[in-house]
């Protein structure tokens, strides 16, 4: 009976991390697709390793990431009209990511992190896959030969776009641990919280 | 359903088209997207993929490949160009294939596919998320209205959030039990 108890609480609170995080796809998604603002995925993405990292804190059981990730994609696409399979596909994939890390290893600061900043590095091959499809893979050259062209007219010896895709990469997954470390301080402080004040 | 099957086709003769023979494809496939939803080729005009042509068909024949041609007294590469003309088109042709191929995707196939692949409770989730948006949604005005002050300390503001959440959730838990109960 308790362990039935215990597994209802689970689902419930797996379901309201799904609902906080549909809501904020559903009301930041759409402010930030509204003001064309440039890196709204990785703002979105930011939030979702927050949440993700939050939420295994109180549903530490294995497969609750992804059911919160697949039901979030679901509910957007239902809510969503038009185009919004890469949405879905981002949010399922983050979900994965968070699920694999955190049942690999266990909740702690130091996979937070991890999570984090895979999490974030895969918003930046998703938006260079989906251009990829949509282009040709062939995109990716003209970027590297732009970038290049670039660095000699500025007299660089070699390759710039070693570097500054290197660079990019490096700032990706830096993001992406301080909102993994951002997730775990915050679920850290609500179990403090909820210890100090119990229902 | 005979659109569906024809744009499956449009879209894998889009990636394996060589670029000699595209010229005798693309044109009539926009021309189909077109004449099949207008509202599909919305995304020609956004400033996104405007920016990608741009790049495609400005920088590319200026950066890469080998100068051939001069207009207006810059040295170009034709071949450049041409392949820019190849990738935009391409584009105008795969995005609405995917754009009207995700639209004819339902949804409770896709709800199946999600529990049958083995995802735990996803029914049961599913149906809550749904129960508990109204709550959230009260929860979320009433706590930014009194505590928008908060929000200088992020961790704490999100922390103190979370747990009012948590704690309406656990309290609603045990409402609908005493209720079951009753």
């Amino acid at each position: 009976m308790i362990k039935n108890d215990i597994k209802y609480s689970d689902i419930k609170t797996t379901a309201l991390f799904s609902a906080l995080w549909t809501a904020i796809e559903l009301s930041i998604g759409t402010v930030l697709h509204a003001s064309k603002i440039p890196f709204r995925g990785t703002i979105l993405t930011i939030i979702a390793i927050i949440l993700i990292t939050v939420s295994r804190s109180f549903v530490n059981y294995k497969g609750s990431i992804i059911a919160i990730s697949s039901v979030t994609a679901t509910l957007k696409l239902i809510t969503l009209p038009g185009f919004n399979i890469t949405p879905f596909f981002a949010i399922f994939v983050e979900g994965l990511i968070g699920e694999i890390i955190f049942s690999l290893f266990s909740y702690s600061r130091l996979t937070s992190l991890i999570n984090g900043s895979l999490t974030l590095l895969y918003t930046l091959i998703h938006s260079l896959i989906m251009q990829g499809v949509f282009f040709g893979f062939g995109i990716y050259k003209v970027y590297l030969g732009i970038i290049n062209k670039i660095g000699k007219e500025m007299n660089y010896n070699g390759e710039i776009s070693y570097l500054i895709v290197s660079l990019i990469i490096l700032a990706y997954l830096l993001l992406g641990a301080f909102a993994g470390w951002f997730g775990w301080k915050t679920a850290k402080r609500t179990k403090e919280i909820l210890q100090e004040n119990p229902l | 359903m005979i659109n569906r099957y024809f744009i499956i086709v449009i879209f894998i003769t889009a990636f394996i088209i060589p670029r000699e023979y595209s010229i005798y494809f693309f044109p009539f496939a926009i021309l189909y997207f077109y004449f099949l939803d207008k509202k599909l080729l919305g995304f020609l005009f956004k400033r996104s993929f405007l920016l990608i042509v741009l790049i495609l068909l400005l920088l590319q024949p200026l950066f890469t490949g080998e100068k051939d041609i001069l207009f207006a007294g810059i040295k170009l590469s034709s071949e450049g160009f041409y392949n820019g003309i190849f990738m935009m088109f391409r584009a105008a042709v795969v995005i609405p294939s995917i754009s009207y191929l995700s639209r004819s995707i339902e949804i409770k196939k896709m709800q199946k596919l999600f529990s049958r692949i083995g995802i735990k409770n996803y029914d049961e989730v599913f149906i809550h998320s749904q129960q508990i948006f109204p709550i959230l949604k009260e929860k979320t005005k009433e706590y930014f209205t009194l505590h928008r002050k908060k929000i200088i300390n992020p961790i704490e503001f999100c922390a103190q959030f979370v747990a009012i959440l948590i704690r309406t959730t656990q309290s609603h838990l045990i409402n609908s039990k005493e209720d079951e109960a009753l």
